[in-house]
């Protein structure tokens, strides 16, 4: 759990990083994907347990951090997330890309439903414009594409990380982690 | 029965753990909202939290890519560039060429201009002719020319170029001349000086490409100064009365004898002769057909 819990918060630093930084660089008026929500879809396809409901909302708060606006509005949404994780996967074969796409998808639109309410209950209507659901749409499409790819490259790094694990206690290479070990 | 229902609500619990923890936190959460939204500072407070792990992130990110932007900019964009610049200089090179044609020209068209400006000046018809070549020995001085005798050239003519006197055609071709120069050493002009009106022979064969004007008796009534022009007087029946043959260079009166010793400066510049007038006397209209040839 702790090494999941590193990875997952190294994982939403790197995924900020990308977000704030790399992305708006390369495409200054692009609508980036959110990074931290597919991390919470796969933390929650993976385990929909306590400590892992935790992790989500601590990687919200990260979320939140990192705009330096608001404080519970992204945790908010990631706790709905991964809620709405285990209703979805449920119903679905979440092993699947396409899946995990679609999971996340609608996930992302769920996040940002509650931060529109959420923002609707404490700031202001003016504050959202019609033209944010354009964004939101985007953002969820853009996000449903990533989280195979961050999928991928999770299990690749938890993987690695198990086998210098294995290499050390002198055990043998696990298998998969992320994908098979749920 | 309370031990029951105790149990059935920690059952309770325990199944819905995580959408009952879901409420709580999403209750914290609100909660979070309500106070950072009436106090921002609490929202900062973290930010700088996450500020310091992610600016230098940020700030590295930043040097590395205008570093690569610099690189882009200044080096592999610059390969667009250095295609440009080659073309360029491609074309540079084809205009000092055009360049150095058309000053080609114009510095024939002046020497042309020159020339005929020369004959109209002395009514002399000639024939322009362009040195195509030199003797390539130093013992003989004479230029080979590209017209000959299909233009009416024959031998003991003179030539000249705008302004003076270069030689005299001494072998003739169909279609070239072989000119020898007055600096040659058996070279021989009969030679005023235009001042005083001395009379001599302006010989070749000097150093330094000078001749010397013999035969200039001592006793002259204005003598012969360094700077005074020095003229064919025509006696010889080859170069016209008053061509310019050149300017008294040097005169040394400590030798004796008969006569002065003069040295005279050709006033034309032999060793950058391009196009020369043959004098032709007895060929009328021989000039239009030597330009019209040229």
């Amino acid at each position: 759990m702790i090494r999941v819990t590193c990875i997952a918060l190294v994982a939403g630093l790197m995924g900020l990083f990308v977000q704030a930084t790399l992305i708006h660089s390369a495409f200054p008026a692009a609508i980036a994907p959110d990074f931290i929500l597919v991390l919470v879809v796969l933390l929650a396809l993976r385990e929909r347990s306590l400590p892992f409901l935790f992790l989500a909302f601590l990687l919200g708060i990260l979320s939140d951090f990192a705009s330096g606006q608001f404080l519970g509005l992204n945790s908010a949404g990631m706790v709905v997330a991964f809620g709405l994780v285990g209703v979805i996967s449920t119903r679905v074969y979440a092993e699947r890309s396409l899946a995990i796409a679609f999971i996340t998808f609608v996930c992302s639109i769920a996040k940002s439903a509650v931060c529109f309410v959420m923002l609707m209950i404490y700031i202001s209507a003016d504050v959202v414009t019609s033209s944010l659901w354009r964004v939101v749409f985007i953002e969820a499409l853009l996000s449903a594409l990533a989280a195979p790819i961050l999928l991928y490259l999770l299990s690749l790094g938890v993987r690695s990380s198990r086998a210098k694990g294995a290499r050390k206690s002198g055990r043998g290479q696990s298998t998969s982690y992320w994908a098979t070990d749920r | 029965m309370a031990f029951r229902n105790s149990g059935s609500f920690s059952d309770f619990i325990s199944r819905n753990s995580v959408p009952l923890c879901s409420l709580f936190l999403l209750a914290v959460s609100m909660q979070l909202m309500s106070a950072s939204s009436r106090n921002p500072k609490i929202a900062n407070s973290g930010a700088l939290v996450i500020d310091t792990v992610l600016v230098p992130l940020e700030k590295g990110y930043h040097e590395v890519s205008e570093s690569t932007k610099y690189l882009w900019t200044h080096y592999v964009w610059l390969l667009d560039v250095e295609n440009e610049r080659n073309s360029l200089l491609d074309r540079v090179k084809e205009l000092e060429a055009l360049n150095s044609r058309l000053m080609e020209h114009q510095r024939e068209n002046d020497r042309l201009r020159g020339i005929l400006q020369f004959s109209n000046t002395t009514s002399q018809q000639g024939v322009v002719a362009t040195v195509v070549g030199r003797d390539p020995s130093n013992w003989i001085q004479t230029i080979t020319i590209d017209r000959g005798a299909d233009q009416g050239i024959a031998i003991g003519m003179a030539v000249v170029d705008g302004n003076a006197i270069v030689g005299q055609v001494t072998s003739v071709t169909a279609g070239s001349s072989k000119v020898l120069l007055l600096t040659d050493s058996t070279s021989a002009i009969d030679a005023i000086v235009q001042s005083s009106r001395a009379t001599g022979i302006a010989e070749g064969g000097m150093h330094g490409g000078l001749l010397r004007l013999r035969y200039v008796e001592r006793l002259q009534e204005i003598p012969v100064r360094a700077g005074d022009r020095v003229i064919a007087s025509g006696l010889d029946g080859v170069y016209p009365k008053g061509t310019l043959i050149g300017v008294v260079h040097r005169t040394d009166e400590s030798k004796g004898g008969l006569f002065q010793f003069i040295e005279v400066a050709p006033s034309a510049d032999l060793r950058r002769l391009e196009n020369v007038l043959v004098i032709a006397p007895d060929l009328k209209g021989a000039l239009n057909e030597g330009e019209g040839g040229k």
